[in-house]
């Protein structure tokens, strides 16, 4: 039986190390490149459920939603033609991320304390 | 519909895929008069744990790929909750009989970039994908079948 990250950290007192997240090479490099992105969507996500969006794509650039769009693939077509090859951030609309980056940001501080 | 139906290997259930750039980075590199470089074939797993389709970092710098967003998600086959690049792919799964019109072809898909080869797999194919095909693993005749 497999236990989902999210059970296992809410089932730990507040004292606990933090849940650890696997930040690959990639990711750390994606968080600096995506970092106004990132805080556009955790901001937005509320809202973005509030009017039933869960499960669909959005298209993000800088403080802005672009747009929402049934499939990732849609997304990324409307985010090409828009951007060209320049990095886009297209992200599904998720309700555990609120609960998933934050046990990111407590993994990432634990790493580095100071 | 078609139907791949193979023996399961130590791995587990391994399909052919090809993986190239997304038919809409493609079209943005053909209107910059640039060359498109052709897919790369590489072997994948049939992975219900995984939430996103992953692709290894080589195929992903191999072809160049644009950056296409980060993504956080449960990824049991790389250690739990990760978070990674996010790159936009074509991919292609393909169908043994090499008849083209019985692959299953996804133009435009977000994909996690990781690191995989060493497990002697190039791709996990996720819940992103298996959600549209029935996938039969049967651990008893040790084989497994993909209907899409």
């Amino acid at each position: 039986m497999s236990v989902e990250p999210e059970t296992a950290a809410a089932g730990q007192p507040a004292s606990a190390a933090p849940f650890p997240v696997n930040v690959t090479p990639s990711g750390r490099e994606a968080l600096k490149l995506y970092e106004r992105e990132i805080a556009t969507y955790l901001r937005e996500l509320p809202r973005l459920l509030d009017e039933g969006h869960a499960g669909r794509h959005t298209l993000i650039k800088g403080e802005e939603v672009l747009g929402i769009w049934d499939t990732d693939g849609e997304a990324i077509e409307a985010g090409r033609e828009r951007f060209g090859l320049e990095p886009i951030f297209v992200k599904k609309i998720d309700p555990r991320d609120p609960q998933r980056f934050a046990l990111l940001e407590a993994w990432l501080k634990s790493q580095c304390p100071s | 519909m078609p139907i791949i139906s193979d023996v399961l290997q130590p791995q587990g259930a391994l399909v052919d895929i090809q993986v190239g750039m997304s038919a809409a980075s493609a079209l943005a590199l053909r209107l910059a008069l640039r060359s498109v470089p052709s897919p790369v074939s590489a072997r994948a797993v049939l992975d219900s744990g995984a939430e996103i389709t992953c692709v290894d970092q080589k195929i992903i710098q191999s072809l160049g790929l644009p950056w296409g967003g980060a993504t956080l998600i449960n990824l049991p086959a790389h250690g739990g909750l990760t978070i990674s690049a996010q790159h936009d792919v074509s991919l292609i799964i393909v169908h043994p009989s090499s008849n083209a019109a019985a692959n299953l072809v996804i133009r435009n898909l977000a994909v996690l970039e990781v690191q995989l080869a060493a497990l002697g797999y190039e791709a996990l194919i996720g819940r992103d994908i298996l959600a549209n095909c029935r996938f039969l693993y049967d651990g008893p005749r040790q084989r497994f079948r993909l209907r899409y």
